[in-house]
């Protein structure tokens, strides 16, 4: 590298003569507190809530609390430079992140500072991370279906772009896979997916992005990360940083995903540093705001209106529960304000129905419009089926001897039980979703083995490919069931050729 | 709920400055306030002595007396007050306080001046009046300081606000501007 010194020279020459100098004119307070992220000023007479202030260290923080005669200041990032005593100044900001599409395929903090060391990120745009959900006039009702690729989401719980899906279980029920395989699939679905980890072990986070970069998927999505060890106004503030990145995109028109892994986590940020700045405590110690807190957070996924480009926002908020307690606060907080939830069952996972989704109590309240055609036909009949099976399973554990409608309704559920399992990083193409539950739901599978099922499914798109791919592509172009004659001549084709290997 | 420091002070500061209006002694008791004042930081053991709780509340009352015997009417009033309601403690910060709305009724400004040398005659004059126009007070009082880190240059700390004309803060923005 040479460095010309007539080149630097004619800069600061530019410089110089362009330079103003103006006096520095700041409203300062002084520090009277600081401990576990919080710190309290006095002075700063004039600050607003929720502005940003800075510390004679430059670390940044957020005015909360404006009292009589002190301010509350949540310190975003390191509080262990501040001592009491120094100053603090007003910047006259409110809190922004960058945002914009250098962010898709980094990993950032919930500043919106690059932490995969890629280098630092160059945007011309900054969003405030609070804004007000558009209002009733700016949106349009979902109708466009977002494919999961998991059959029992597709077929069961429908989502629709602009819908808000609680995804909702105990630890270890595959929460987190449902959210990875959903973004995987969204590759060339016109998506742009922003992952929100809240307080998940760095490890964790580490191989989720290798596992989305080893699929492709990071070429649209956007990591934001708060891990346990950054402090709660981080964890408390990361999903609003993601909101504002996504939004960005859904007022241009475009479509995004984004799933906040998980909202129990801030909400015991934001309790922490409640109680810290001394608002009273509520229910389990949350405080009196925590149902806004997410309330206000869920309002922001959004399906505009087509004066408004028609862009849209889904959210997939996480909850954890304990014990499979869903009457908890945080949860029935959020089981209110989304539009359905997916829950998991944790005797689902380990009996080996994976994804282990409860049919019986996992809903989707904007459902049927999110759905196309040919799905909505196949997975009718669906969720009555596995109902019916579930009582019966119980009575048939007693004995043996059922009449023939019962053994029928058995076989159909076991089937069924099967068919919606899913090997984990493999979603499914909703042409090849529909095609499989047509064969199960018109008796196809009830002469197959259960075990041979999954082989059965296996075989059967394989030759679908390869001797039948324009009855997928019409599925897939038009949306509706293709002649059903055809159909079934060309799935008892494939059935002829089938060879079961076990017996049962 | 318990009262803090900055509540008490304001409640009878105020009180204290308006009656001192009303009796038209205000300059007086500024006076009397500024001389107390001075025997509180003179004197650190006074206040040991007024708190302490082993010290019987005749002999603190009889204490009390020696301090308010010359003083006016209305100061001696606040003392024998304060010490009634065992608020004496905060006897300090009442003063501030009163001190602070006689500024606000004087349009005085106070200020700390930080420079690298110290200021001649004219240059002080010249801040002042300049100052006071800024802020649209009649009075400033400046009170001096040297820091020769700032290189040169003028710092104005007032009220909360810092007005920050220093060399150090130029030319650190111009090693930020060049570096971009």
């Amino acid at each position: 590298m040479s460095i010309k010194a007539e080149e630097i020279s004619a800069l600061i020459k530019q410089q110089l003569a362009n330079y103003h100098d103006e006096l520095k004119v700041d409203e300062v307070g002084t520090v009277t507190y600081v401990g576990d992220g919080i710190a309290r000023a006095t002075g700063l007479d004039n600050a607003l809530a929720g502005e940003l202030l800075e510390f004679d260290d430059g670390t940044l923080g957020m005015a909360q609390n404006l009292e009589s005669n002190d301010v509350g200041i949540v310190i975003l990032g390191s509080y262990q430079e501040i001592r009491e005593g120094d100053s603090v100044k007003r910047t006259g900001r409110i809190m922004e992140v960058p945002v914009g599409d250098q962010l898709i395929g980094r990993v950032v903090n919930p500043l919106g500072q690059a932490i995969d060391g890629l280098g630092e990120i160059k945007v011309d745009k900054t969003r405030p991370v609070e804004k007000k959900a558009p209002g009733v006039m700016q949106r349009k009702s979902v109708s466009e279906p977002l494919q999961t690729g998991i059959k029992a989401i597709d077929a069961l719980v429908p989502i629709g772009r602009g819908q808000r899906e609680l995804v909702i279980g105990d630890r270890k029920t595959g929460k987190t896979s449902v959210a990875i395989d959903t973004i995987i699939n969204q590759k060339d679905q016109n998506m742009i997916c922003i992952y929100v980890a809240i307080g998940q072990k760095e490890s964790t986070v580490r191989s989720q992005v290798e596992t989305l970069r080893s699929y492709g998927a990071m070429d649209y999505t956007i990591v934001v990360s708060a891990g346990p060890s950054s402090p709660a106004p981080l964890l408390w503030l990361a999903p609003y940083s993601g909101a504002a990145m996504g939004e960005e995109f859904m007022y241009n028109g475009k479509h995004v995903l984004i799933i906040y892994d998980d909202l129990t986590k801030q909400a015991d940020a934001y309790r922490e540093l409640s109680l810290i700045l001394r608002r009273p405590p509520g229910r389990e110690a949350y405080p009196g705001d925590v149902f806004y807190l997410h309330s206000r957070l869920l309002e922001r996924a959004a399906k505009l209106s087509d004066e408004l480009g028609g862009g849209s926002m889904t959210a997939l908020p996480f909850i954890e529960t304990k014990a499979g307690d869903v009457s908890a606060y945080i949860p029935t907080n959020v089981i209110s304000i989304t539009d359905g939830q997916i829950f998991l069952d944790s005797n689902n996972f380990y009996s080996g129905i994976r994804p282990a989704i409860d049919a019986g109590t996992s809903v989707s309240r904007v459902g049927g419009a999110a759905q196309i055609k040919a799905m909505k036909k196949v997975s009718g009949t669906l969720r009555l089926d596995l109902a019916s099976y579930r009582e019966l399973e119980s009575f048939a554990q007693f004995g043996s001897d059922l009449d023939a409608a019962t053994q029928a309704k058995l076989n159909r559920g076991r089937r069924t039980v099967e068919v919606l399992k899913q090997p984990l990083h493999e979603p499914l193409v909703v042409e090849k979703q529909v095609l499989i539950l047509y064969a199960l739901t018109h008796g196809f599978l009830d002469t197959v083995p259960v075990d041979d099922i999954m082989r059965y499914q296996g075989e059967l798109f394989a030759f679908f490919d390869n001797n039948h791919k324009e009855l997928l592509d019409s599925i897939k172009e038009t949306g509706v069931l293709p002649d059903t004659a055809k159909l079934d001549k060309a799935i008892s084709d494939f059935a002829e050729s089938f060879q079961p290997v076990s017996t049962k | 709920m318990k009262l803090n420091k900055t509540m008490i002070a304001h409640r009878y500061g105020s009180a204290l400055f308006e009656l001192a209006i009303e009796k038209d002694e205000r300059q007086s008791i500024k006076d009397e306030l500024t001389e107390l004042q001075q025997v509180l930081v003179e004197e650190p053991k006074m206040m040991l002595l007024l708190t302490s709780k082993q010290i019987a509340k005749k002999d603190k009352q009889s204490f009390i007396k020696v301090l308010s015997d010359s003083a006016s009417e209305v100061v001696k009033n606040l003392l024998e007050m304060l010490f009634d309601y065992d608020r004496i403690a905060d006897l300090d910060v009442i003063i501030a306080e009163y001190f602070r709305l006689n500024d606000e009724y004087e349009k005085t400004v106070r200020a700390t001046v930080t420079t690298a040398v110290a200021l001649d005659e004219k240059q002080k004059a010249n801040l002042e009046s300049s100052f006071a126009r800024v802020v649209g007070a009649s009075k400033v009082v400046l009170e001096e300081k040297i820091d020769p880190d700032i290189i040169g240059g003028v710092i104005l700390k007032s009220n909360n606000y810092i007005y920050d004309g220093s060399l150090k803060l130029k030319f650190a923005r111009i090693k930020r501007m060049l570096l971009k």
